[in-house]
């Protein structure tokens, strides 16, 4: 996996596998995503950061478990029968992204996505490459490669 | 050669080599014990590494740990295993990196699930840090 995409004005489409955290739609973009699977018990790491509570076996492959809410700077929750990890990729680093449930992966037209609105709490919106409208609903589209760095700063 | 042990609610990985004696005792065996030979330090292993992770089994098994002048006896609820190799894959590296102390050193997948290895040397010389730091606070 490269971070050579065409940008999101470039494509007629963008392929995103949306999901929900609380009451807010997010969307990722689906080169990114590996495969989305059932809320698992992980296994706690020693003096891991709170928005890595633990680690999973996905195919033998070991992944740091990402609680979004957290990054995100919402509560973390207990998980419930619709919790899922989505198994990502981004620059060779794999990561299974907990969220409240997954909702489906669409193909939205490239011009629905817009600019991030200028009001949003700045530590959220350095995670939102843009946002869009579907099905009524307000679709924030997430910068894993952002999420990475906020992770890595601690 | 490696040490399967279990807290109450964990299973870790120990190198066998970390561990110079492994004792088993009571609970009541272990205030004597630190009454009569203040040069061991006995933790619950459990609770050191997660508050919630707290054991009420009477039976404790002690991996001794020691150090230049003392030693640390790590108190687990069982040794389940010892095995002689396994594959121990390194913690993920955007976890690796970010660690608040350097007490994991790797991952053995038992069954699917993964099990943390620990340092327990580094363990011990935490251990050691905080209670002297605490003495010269007194």
């Amino acid at each position: 996996m490269t971070g050579a995409q065409p940008d999101l004005a470039e494509r007629t489409e963008q392929h995103v596998l949306l999901f929900r955290l609380a009451d807010e739609i997010y969307a990722l973009p689906s080169i990114h995503v590996r495969e989305v699977g059932r809320y698992r018990s992980y296994t706690p790491v020693p003096g891991a950061p709170p928005a890595i509570p633990g680690i999973v076996s996905h195919r033998g492959i070991i992944l740091p478990v990402v609680d979004l809410r957290l990054v995100l700077g919402m509560p973390s929750i207990e998980a419930t029968r619709s919790t899922r990890l989505i198994s990502v990729v981004h620059e060779d680093i794999g990561m299974a992204l907990l969220v409240d449930a997954v909702i489906d992966l669409e193909s939205l037209p490239a011009d629905a996505f817009g600019q991030p609105p200028a009001g949003l709490d700045p530590a959220r919106a350095r995670f939102l490459r843009a946002v869009a409208y579907h099905n009524d609903q307000t679709v924030a589209l997430l910068d894993i490669g952002e999420i990475v760095t906020a992770l890595r700063e601690g | 050669m490696l040490l399967i042990v279990r807290t109450a609610r964990r299973r870790y990985i120990v190198r066998r080599e970390d561990v110079a004696t492994l004792r088993a005792m009571t609970r009541s065996d272990n205030g004597r014990r630190e009454e009569a030979d203040s040069s061991v330090i006995a933790v619950e292993l459990g609770p050191l590494i997660d508050p919630d992770d707290v054991s009420t089994a009477q039976r404790r098994h002690a991996l001794i740990i020691p150090l230049r002048r003392r030693s640390i006896a790590l108190l687990v609820d069982a040794v389940d295993a010892i095995i002689d190799h396994a594959d121990i894959q390194p913690l993920p590296p955007l976890l690796g990196e970010l660690l608040r102390e350097p007490w994991t050193t790797g991952v053995l997948l038992i069954d699917d699930q993964p099990v943390v290895q620990l340092d327990v040397r580094a363990i011990a010389r935490s251990i050691l840090l905080q209670r002297t730091r605490a003495s010269e606070q007194k």
